[in-house]
């Protein structure tokens, strides 16, 4: 996300490629490593949209082109999460043990809500050793309405309408809030803008549009990508077909 | 207390402090370096708060605060909520990093109602700080990072205390709490009087978080007003930032208009013979 922070990270910091650092450098351990990944989540009027990219990487190698970073939870519950791949897995396998406890413990489901809540105790259990991921949740309320819950990597969250999250946040959000957030009200929904956005910004790796509720029927791409750079009024729609 | 000597029951809140915030009894900590460096050089960015404010005057206490959340230089959210309610007549303003101050406070909203029911009164601000200065102050030295301001009302009437995570707890009239505090207490040293109307202490209020977020980077998005009265507290508004400094800035030029109309309206004496 921030290229200031790129410089500490993982083992695999190569002085060879650095010949012309400046001042004796120390290498240390690092218990994290950087795999990238941008997720994003919309909610809407009656739906909920979790998207990510697919790709796996550390430094400029890719692991894989094939890595989605949306987890399914309940039936009403998807969840992101991008950063460091490990703390990712552990964390949804805590999560999804959690979930069965709740299930087998009150006979019912976890709400978005309360999954929100849970995530969120989960994280700051581990304040002084962060789990390394960015999480953002998105599902359906209890009033079947579109419900999106966005974390910082110790816990801190809050509902919101669409958040992204991941490497490329920073390109992908002012985006989300010039589309989503200056819509005026009552114009129609654009939300599989999210599927159109992440294609451009990680070239080669293709965007997962995970877990729409309900199921879409087409699948929408980006057919014109010099579509961004002719937009001039910025709050202009701009039609993804 | 008796009734649980009988039936042989340790209420939790007497064992290890806080023990539902960690599952494996214990914090996780990382070998080989203390937590604080850990999370400065290695750690994730977290998501820290920026201004916020409160005052207490003879119509009960005032709490403002911006609205932005950033991490390093990005904002993380612009439309976060930095005062928490404890409980009808306790306001807490939050500043410092987000998670530990909303996981502390409901750490505290626990604590006190579970000392509401077995003491049949709530306890004072004064106590709900010491609660809070003292549950804080034994992760001393391990970078938790919250700093608040209690605003309640109790038997003493309006209250106000200052507690930070390194233990501190102060009381005060006017507290002015995070990166941009410098800039709102100089507008609230300024038009700060304990006798002020209610009206006039929202437009001090506001005025001086507008003013930190107009120099202050990492403050922002708009401004929230609390007011903490006998009967309770109250959501007063939420004003956006930059609209907000735009009217405040305006208004010296609307003095100058009115000024000139009623001079022009109402023109000197001149000789009595000239008519218009």
């Amino acid at each position: 996300m921030s290229s200031c922070a790129a410089v500490s990270w993982g083992p695999s910091r190569n002085p060879v490629m650095e010949p012309h650092s400046a001042g004796p450098v120390q290498l240390r351990f690092s218990p994290y490593a950087f795999n990238g990944g941008t997720i994003l989540a919309i909610a809407g009027e009656d739906f909920s949209i979790v998207a990510s990219d697919t790709r796996l990487s550390e430094g400029f190698s890719i692991h894989s082109r094939d890595s989605p970073k949306c987890y399914k939870l309940t039936d009403k519950t998807v969840i992101g999460c991008s950063g460091f791949h490990g703390d990712c897995l552990t964390l949804t396998k805590i999560i999804e043990a959690r979930l069965k406890m709740y299930k087998h413990s009150n006979n019912k489901a976890m709400t978005t809500g309360a999954i929100a809540a849970m995530l969120s105790t989960i994280l700051y259990s581990r304040r002084f050793f962060p789990y390394y991921v960015y999480n953002i949740i998105g599902g359906l309320d209890e009033e079947g309405k579109g419900a999106v819950y966005s974390f910082d990597p110790v816990g801190s969250y809050q509902r919101d309408s669409f958040k992204a999250g991941g490497s490329a946040s920073a390109m992908l959000q002012p985006l989300l809030d010039n589309q989503e957030g200056l819509r005026p009200p009552g114009a129609a929904p654009c939300p599989l803008a999210a599927a159109g956005l992440l294609s451009r910004t990680e070239p080669g790796s293709r965007a997962s549009l995970s877990f729409r509720f309900p199921p879409p029927s087409p699948l929408f791409r980006l057919s014109d990508p010099s579509a961004f750079l002719r937009m001039k009024d910025p709050t202009a729609r701009v039609n993804f077909s | 207390m008796a009734l649980q000597d009988v039936c042989k029951w340790q209420a939790p809140d007497t064992q290890e402090l806080s023990p539902h915030l960690s599952q494996a009894g214990g914090w996780a900590v990382p070998r080989g370096c203390d937590p604080p460096t850990f999370l400065q050089t290695q750690g994730p960015r977290l998501a820290h708060g920026t201004t916020t404010l409160a005052f207490r005057f003879r119509h009960g206490v005032i709490a403002a605060a911006d609205t932005r959340s950033s991490c390093s230089n990005y904002v993380a959210c612009p439309a976060s909520r930095k005062v928490i309610p404890v409980h009808q007549h306790l306001l807490g303003t939050t500043s410092g990093t987000s998670a530990d101050c909303t996981t502390w406070y409901r750490v505290l909203q626990r604590e006190l109602r579970l000392r509401a029911l077995r003491e049949g009164q709530l306890p004072s601000v004064a106590s709900a700080a010491k609660l809070l200065s003292a549950m804080m102050s034994r992760y001393r030295g391990l970078d938790l990072c919250v700093a608040t301001a209690l605003c309640g009302w109790d038997r003493s009437g309006p209250a106000l205390f200052y507690v930070y995570s390194d233990g501190t707890r102060l009381q005060g009239d006017i507290f002015s709490v995070g990166s941009g505090s410098p800039y709102a207490y100089g507008v609230l040293d300024r038009g700060y009087r304990y006798d002020m109307t209610t009206q006039e202490a929202y437009a001090l209020a506001r005025c001086a978080v507008a003013h930190a977020t107009h120099r202050d980077a990492y403050s922002g998005g708009s401004v929230d007003l609390f007011h903490v009265r006998e009967s309770g507290w109250e959501y007063v508004s939420r004003n956006d930032a930059w609209v907000l400094y735009s009217e405040l800035q305006k208004l010296p030029e609307l003095e100058e208009q009115e000024e000139k109309e009623a001079s022009q309206v109402h023109p000197e004496p001149a000789t009595p013979a000239q008519s218009w």
